[in-house]
């Protein structure tokens, strides 16, 4: 109990003092993070479009591919992305192991799936009425595709935020392409582990808790735009 | 002009809608009357093209985007009234001051303007069928498919609607149950309920 009420006081002054360490893996996590859904994002959302909308061969195989992946264990990601770009691997010449890039490329993979899957399920359960009225006043495909995603915008934008949220937390992925390199790949996942296995316990409960401030935030903002449960109230 | 023979119109084995012969001139005013589940909207929907798995022959000269169908509960995109009014005409590629301008004439014509900057979404189920109407009718198309589109409407909504579908020049079908007359001057087509349901 010592130890944790001692490493809380160490944490608050590091915050306090914003120690270089910290915020440097802290800001490290949030744009790689902050990319990698991007990136995720523009390709998700118009092959959750296509499934939800298209009559695609496979189509049912490709959902459920999606859908899998969204609970594909990081560390997984992580060692196909190692394999992929260490020097003998397809990608070995781009010489992107070890770098911020590989940790991005490999968080894409991860949200990706994510942002398909909810993006689908969004669209698949639209009211048809949307899409037919566009039809009927004349919209061409890509307005209607427009007015849908626009209509669907609180469930894509729950889509981000879930996929955000589970690449700014992952550390299967940042410890295996990354490399946890100081100053340059470390992030506030894998610089916890190792800050906390050095011992250093008020670093690595500084960077938990900025962890969790930012998760919480994240989780306050899914919990307020997610549609309100229709119910009997309870007595 | 339209041509509908032996149409039927089948959902998971059951019989939907089965007309045998249905012919409408440009210009035309029909109520087609019918009991509930007789296949009204179904057959609108046919028309409009929304509904494209059928056996029989429907032959039409106006385009698709000449065919407007106006759903029996209509659905209102997010955004103002006057941008689900305009919605159309932007498709169309109509200026945008003009859209403006026509949007706000059409929504004075159903006596709605004071609802252009309202919330589409947050409307009453009168006001959102009149709107709904607007965003039709806005569009100037060769025909107007309405499914029942005096419904939940009060007096001055139903002489305003009336006033404005009398003045068009378009092709008017109006879906409207038995017992429940359309108050548009038309001819009336009575739709029988598919006799035998099944397989």
């Amino acid at each position: 109990m010592q130890l944790i009420q001692d490493g809380l006081i160490g944490a608050w002054d590091l915050l306090i003092q914003q120690d270089k360490l910290v915020f440097d893996a802290a800001f490290r996590s949030v744009w790689i993070s902050i990319v990698a859904v991007c990136l995720a994002a523009g390709v998700g959302i118009p092959v959750g479009w296509q499934l939800a909308r298209k009559k695609l061969p496979f189509r049912r195989i490709f959902v459920m591919v999606f859908q899998t992946g969204m609970s594909i264990p990081t560390v997984l990601i992580g060692l196909v992305c190692f394999a992929m770009f260490s020097r003998k691997g397809p990608l070995g010449s781009l010489e992107l192991l070890y770098s911020s890039e590989a940790i991005v490329l490999g968080e894409f993979c991860l949200a990706m799936p994510i942002i398909v899957s909810w993006v689908y399920r969004t669209l698949a359960s639209q009211d048809p009425r949307i899409r037919e009225t566009a039809l009927t006043l004349g919209a061409g495909s890509f307005r209607r595709a427009i007015l849908e995603l626009k209509e669907a915008r609180v469930g894509i934008v729950l889509a981000l935020l879930t996929a955000f949220s589970r690449c700014f937390t992952e550390l299967g992925i940042a410890m295996m392409v990354g490399g946890n390199i100081k100053f340059k790949t470390r992030t506030l996942t894998t610089a916890t582990a190792l800050e906390t296995t050095k011992g250093e316990f008020e670093r690595g409960i500084a960077m938990s808790l900025i962890l969790l401030a930012i998760a919480l935030v994240v989780t306050l903002t899914i919990a307020a735009l997610s549609p309100k449960e229709k119910g009997v109230e309870p007595c | 002009m339209l041509r509908i023979q032996d149409l039927q119109v089948k959902k998971q084995g059951h019989l939907l809608c089965h007309v045998e012969t249905l012919n409408v001139e440009s210009g035309d005013r029909l109520t087609i009357t019918g009991e509930n589940g007789a296949g009204k909207s179904t057959l609108l929907r046919v028309i409009a093209g929304l509904e494209r798995t059928f056996s029989g022959t429907v032959h039409t000269k106006w385009e698709l985007n000449q065919r407007v169908y106006v759903h029996q509960d209509p659905v209102m995109f997010h955004g103002s009234v006057q941008q689900n009014v305009e919605f159309g005409l932007k498709s169309r590629g109509v200026p945008k001051s003009c859209c403006k301008e026509q949007s706000i004439e059409m929504l004075e014509r159903l006596k709605c303007s004071h609802l252009h900057s309202s919330d589409a979404t947050r409307l009453s189920s009168g006001e959102r069928r009149r709107v709904a109407l607007a965003r039709a009718i806005v569009i100037n198309p060769s025909v107007l498919l309405l499914d029942e589109p005096f419904a939940e409407l009060d007096s001055t909504g139903i002489d305003a609607v009336l006033q404005v579908l009398e003045s068009l020049p378009s092709t008017i079908l109006v879906a409207s149950p038995t017992g429940s007359p359309s108050p548009l001057r038309s001819e009336s087509f009575l739709l029988r309920p598919p006799e035998k349901r099944g397989k």
